[in-house]
């Protein structure tokens, strides 16, 4: 279980290198070429930080297929009240599921 | 390398769930006091709660006290607890918690306004954004200064007292000396010492954050502070290949831990923490494994419910529920996690007074490097981080002292040695090959997984001697930049835990928590000889095994030396 940036998307502007708890993802080039790239993707611990804080949604988590993935990803667009996830497979919207971030889990 | 000079009268080493309270806790008792919290990471998205968290664990319900959470604690340890410690922090679980409302974090509430909770201990929450809101607490406090993005790698400490430390950033080419006349140590437990669940390409989707390397243990061990119950390992029951949580579901829905067979079992061995996953490692011993939570059949609704509590703190579940097929279609398999070191859980950590100062003067803990209260959870760090932090305050109110002059040469010895790792021969055995043979020798010859956590004497000298021949090895390990560095010093610390832990283990003589200590030699309890704590001191690279009495509830202990 990793996370994936895609390069096109990404902008530079470093937030989600600054938040990886693990000094994971790493900033390369200048200028516009400055991109963000997943340095160790074998040493994630999947927290998610770095997909939510992503501005532009380049970043994208995945089960390894050693536990189990089968090329599913989870997406997460973040505004103050919720968060909208959303899981595709190969390219197919598996489901989008919204969670506020002012109610309370019920369980 | 350039060199960075910091001077703070408080440093908090460790941004988390304890560092954090700690640091607003001081602020606001001294507006005039500088205080510094360095952390590996970013404040923001660091520590146990980076992904979030889905209930409050700790916190004393309607028609309880505080002294009712002391007996389940103890209870769950059976008597190896600190009483003392484990009733200031209940004392204090229910107005941390109102506090942490205060901050934003959503607890689920009645029409009437009071809190619903989801067990006699527990409360219902949306912990998605706790650490966030934490951190930005702990950023308005207008006399705290945060350092991101710096790995504290030893203290600076001169006849039992602390007068600083040092640490690099795993980014740039610099080196840190932090001067202050207090310290409080917050950082975690110590992930990665044993082989993990998935030892390939998913190695790090583990329980706990495997960036917590137990930095905070190895510092205090190298300046000689007093350790205790490192025997009492924790090893969580998980949903298998994700290792997310088992209790939402099992408490979310009601769903029991049954067999293969599909027999409850769970009622079988008990139900404290160590007898759930003791309960499922004998049914697969038995032949009657895999183990589950028997979730077919459960609705819709709840189904959906479940999607949701897993994507605000461990969204890998969801992810797999929707590639694999949901829980109401399957029952979602479980099993036991390698084991860890971890002082919120058990009560492993540092020997700290009632007022949690260790034994270097100077150094107080709290959190999971604080040992002897378990079950602590993020209201119980919380509550630790206020009692070190209003101890220390009150320390630097009543003493002052001048560091002497032989700080400034530890500090540079220290920069010297991470100059030698980052020259070191890079045809030495790598970083990562130390690693790995460690995590199989302590797997192996100290009870981990694929021994199903047990262990004989014979064992833990065999995995002694791999110890002590990898920390030769990675002495001579290369570090080509400032990441590898931070890598090299985890890989360090996690060897010294390991070597304290395999001390402990083979200290304590009887059986009283399974799995967590499960001595194949001495099968039983042996209240006669154990019925106290087991402590060490680390000197001349030796752990030196200490025993001690237990402390009583109403104690106020303090150190005698």
């Amino acid at each position: 279980m990793s996370i994936r940036i895609d390069r096109d998307k990404c902008d530079g502007c470093g937030l989600c290198a600054k938040i990886c708890p693990g000094n994971l993802i790493r900033m390369e080039g200048e200028g516009k070429n400055r991109k963000a790239v997943m340095a160790y993707p074998d040493e994630c611990w999947g927290c998610m930080s770095c997909v939510k804080v992503c501005p532009h949604q380049a970043i994208e988590y995945y089960l390894g297929e050693d536990i189990g993935g089968k090329g599913g990803t989870l997406q997460a667009k973040v505004n103050r009240k919720a968060i909208e996830w959303t899981a595709c497979q190969k390219g197919c919207l598996l489901e989008k599921i919204i969670t506020s971030r002012e109610a309370s889990n019920k369980y | 390398m350039e060199q960075k000079t910091i001077q703070a009268d408080l440093l908090i080493i460790g941004g988390g769930t304890a560092g954090c309270y700690a640091a607003i806790t001081a602020a606001k008792a001294d507006p005039q006091l500088k205080i510094v919290v360095v952390e590996k990471a970013d404040i923001r998205r660091s520590g146990c709660l980076a992904s979030g968290v889905n209930a409050l664990n700790a916190y004393i319900t309607p028609g309880h006290t505080p002294d009712f959470y002391v007996d389940y604690a103890k209870k769950d340890a059976d008597d190896i607890v600190r009483e003392d410690l484990l009733l200031t922090l209940s004392q204090r679980l229910n107005h941390v918690t109102a506090d942490l409302e205060t901050m934003g974090v959503p607890i689920l509430k009645d029409e009437a306004g009071h809190y619903v909770n989801r067990g006699p201990r527990n409360l219902k929450i949306n912990g998605e954004n706790i650490k966030p809101l934490l951190a930005r607490a702990t950023r308005r406090q207008r006399n705290v200064k945060i350092i991101n993005h710096v790995n504290i790698v030893d203290y600076l400490v001169a006849d039992h007292r602390i007068y600083g430390a040092v640490g690099f950033s795993p980014v740039t080419e610099t080196a840190y000396q932090f001067n202050a006349k207090a310290v409080i140590i917050a950082t975690g437990g110590a992930s990665g010492l044993y082989r993990p669940n998935n030892p390939g390409f998913s190695k790090h989707k583990m329980w706990y954050p495997p960036f917590n390397t137990g930095a905070g243990y190895a510092m205090g061990m190298r300046v000689g502070a007093e350790m205790t119950t490192f025997e009492m390992r924790f090893i969580a029951l998980r949903c298998k290949d994700t290792i997310a949580p088992v209790g939402t579901i099992a408490q979310g829905v009601g769903a029991k831990q049954v067999n293969a067979l599909g027999e409850v079992y769970e009622t079988k061995y008990g139900l404290k923490t160590s007898q759930r996953l003791y309960g499922t490692v004998q049914e697969n011993l038995a032949g009657r494994g895999p183990c589950y939570l028997k979730t077919t059949g459960i609705d819709h609704q709840k189904e959906e419910d479940l999607y949701h509590a897993y994507l605000n703190m461990a969204p890998g579940q969801t992810l797999k529920w929707l590639e694999n097929g949901g829980p109401s279609q399957q029952n979602v398999a479980i099993e036991g996690t390698e084991p860890y070191i971890v002082g919120g859980h058990t009560a492993s950590g540092y020997w700290v007074s009632t007022n949690r100062e260790t034994t270097i003067h100077g150094l107080f803990a709290a959190g999971d490097v604080a040992g002897g209260a378990p079950q602590k959870y993020v209201t119980g760090a919380l509550a630790e981080g206020e009692i070190a932090a209003q101890a220390a305050v009150k320390q630097l109110h009543e003493t002052t002292r001048t560091a002497p002059v032989t700080i400034q040469t530890q500090a540079e010895q220290l920069f010297a040695q991470a100059q030698q790792y980052l020259h070191n021969d890079p045809t030495a055995p790598s970083i990562r090959t130390v690693e790995t043979a460690m995590q199989l020798a302590m797997d192996q010859y100290a009870g981990g997984i694929s021994q199903h956590y047990g262990y004989t004497e014979a064992q833990l000298t065999t995995a002694q001697a791999k110890i002590a021949e990898l920390q030769a090895q990675i002495e001579q390990a290369f570090a080509p930049d400032m990441h590898q560095l931070m890598s090299l010093y985890e890989v360090r610390e996690r060897l010294l835990i390991c070597q304290c832990v395999i001390a402990h283990l083979a200290a304590r003589k009887e059986t009283r928590w399974h799995c967590f200590a499960e001595n194949l030699d001495y099968p039983d309890l042996d209240d006669q000889q154990y019925h106290r704590y087991v402590n060490s001191v680390y000197h001349n690279g030796k752990v030196e095994i200490r025993f001690r009495n237990l402390v009583k509830r109403a104690d106020v202990y303090e150190h005698q030396n």
